[in-house]
């Protein structure tokens, strides 16, 4: 009888629940959400020294975030080689902010645009990121814990 | 007492299987046989991430695009708008779908139906049916307008966020295409990097011009207020239509984009000339690789040694502008084709 109650629950909890899409708590959307602070404190911020310092150091803890994960001996091969792109991409942003490695220095009066251009880099490149959503998760979680 | 615990949770499966038919409101029974002179389909990919920022706010790409095609069907009164938004799909007893996806039915700017479905499987074949028996018989002309993420050439598992099983590909995306009753007039493709010579060609037995992104495209998607010239002009050269999207799309996007933005027209008589023999050598290409996915933005075709044999732009239109900042931001020309290598 016992076990016929605990089946019949169980049974109901099933009719009860939905397989609801966790978008608005998925790793993308958090990390879409993290760039788009970052832009948000580099337009407010009150000159353009402050506005680099931001950006500078927002793309180092994102690098630093990439390379902790890296570390992790549990990631897939496939993302390892996607984490590589990843962070490659993330210095190439510093590099040109910081007019390194064949790039003219971001402007001061450009340091607005050249968040909203990072932004919607990394937003729009399809799926936002290219490895899985653990590793992505992953990195969230340390970028949340800097 | 078995007995009737099985009797009852036999009538719940056969409610929840119930939910394979799909679920209709009727609203205006007296528009149904009112003619139209054109029909308009978007079919709206929601069941993955489409989130992105504009001006500090969030947005949800598939909800806006919505907002338009509302719009859109309201102001079509010499058409009819077939509006399906691909939503994520949940499922009873872990199997039975739930039928999320929303259709809605405008004919001559009133919306006359609308209800619930659930996929036959991870492309459009489900929208295309359902298009094809609603119909009208007076619609002279179609046009179909896709709103989604890269169609992937290859494997294309994880396409739908709630059924990542499911595969949604260029052959599948074609295949469903395929069960229109006639070709489409024009597509309006906005996805990322869709402007390549496997899907392009693919689509020249499909529709007579196509508007779309060889590279990678802002989440705000292609616009597609200018269907709306349909109705001031039903007679509208596809041309001039999809020069019209294009151009709209463009203005749009770089009023804000700070990425590289790329559109391409292209008339599918001309294009088909040539797009075979370029499609072959991009498979040859794209088989090559290992990998089940071929991830990344495209290049222009152009930039790359492989293609320069068989490539031309005869019959496209490229509308280009360059990144803001980056290696490409010289970057001034764009041939209208992508390619992943």
């Amino acid at each position: 009888m016992k076990k016929l109650t605990l089946f019949a629950l169980f049974f109901s909890f099933i009719i009860g629940s939905n397989t609801l899409s966790a978008q608005s708590s998925d790793p993308n959307t958090a990390f879409k959400k993290h760039l788009n602070k970052i832009v948000q404190n580099v337009e407010q911020a009150d000159d353009a020294e402050t506005k680099r310092t931001i950006l500078d150091n927002s793309l180092t803890d994102l690098t630093n975030a990439v390379e902790k994960v890296e570390k992790i001996g549990a990631i897939s091969e496939e993302d390892k080689t996607a984490l590589i792109a990843f962070k490659s991409s993330i210095q190439e942003k510093k590099d040109e902010l910081n007019g390194l490695n064949g790039f003219n220095r971001v402007k001061d009066g450009q340091l607005n645009n050249y968040a909203n251009y990072i932004l919607q880099d990394f937003e729009q490149a399809d799926k936002t990121v290219t490895f899985s959503v653990t590793t992505l998760l992953l990195i969230v979680i340390i970028l949340i814990l800097i | 007492m078995y007995s009737r615990l099985l009797h009852f949770i036999g009538v719940c499966f056969l409610l929840a299987g119930c939910s394979s038919l799909n679920k209709a409101t009727h609203l205006k029974e007296d528009y149904s046989s009112k003619t139209v002179d054109y029909s308009i389909i978007y079919i709206i990919h929601g069941d993955s991430n489409y989130l992105f920022h504009k001006d500090g706010e969030r947005h949800q790409a598939d909800d806006e695009v919505l907002k338009e095609a509302f719009s859109v069907a309201a102001g079509a009164t010499r058409g009819e708008v077939f509006i399906y938004h691909q939503k994520p799909e949940r499922r009873a007893f872990f199997f039975f779908p739930k039928k999320d996806r929303v259709f809605y039915h405008f004919k001559r700017g009133q919306l006359i139906s609308k209800g619930n479905y659930s996929p036959f499987d991870g492309g459009l074949s489900k929208e295309i049916s359902l298009f094809e028996k609603n119909v009208s018989s007076s619609s002279k002309r179609t046009f179909l307008a896709y709103f989604g993420h890269e169609i992937p050439l290859k494997k294309g598992t994880g396409y739908h966020q709630s059924d990542r099983g499911e595969p949604f590909n260029v052959s599948v995306f074609i295949s469903g295409l395929k069960n229109a009753h006639k070709n489409f007039d024009l597509i309006s493709l906005s996805v990322c990097n869709g402007g390549n010579p496997f899907l392009v060609d693919e689509l020249t037995s499909i529709t007579k011009y196509l508007v779309t992104s060889p590279q990678n495209l802002h989440l705000s998607h292609l616009s597609s207020f200018k269907f709306n010239l349909l109705d001031t002009n039903s007679a509208i050269p596809s041309k001039n239509l999809a020069d019209s999207i294009a151009q709209d799309s463009f203005e749009k996007l770089a009023s804000f984009v700070k990425t590289e933005i790329t559109i391409a027209t292209y008339s599918m008589k001309e294009v088909a000339k040539y797009s075979y023999s370029l499609s072959e050598l991009y498979k040859q290409s794209i088989q090559k690789s290992s990998k089940d996915e071929l991830i990344g933005d495209n290049l222009d075709c152009m930039d790359i040694q492989n293609y320069s044999s068989v490539l031309q732009n005869s019959g496209v239109t490229s509308y280009y502008r360059s990144s803001l900042f980056g290696r490409n931001s010289d970057k001034k020309t764009h041939l209208g084709w992508g390619c992943k290598l």
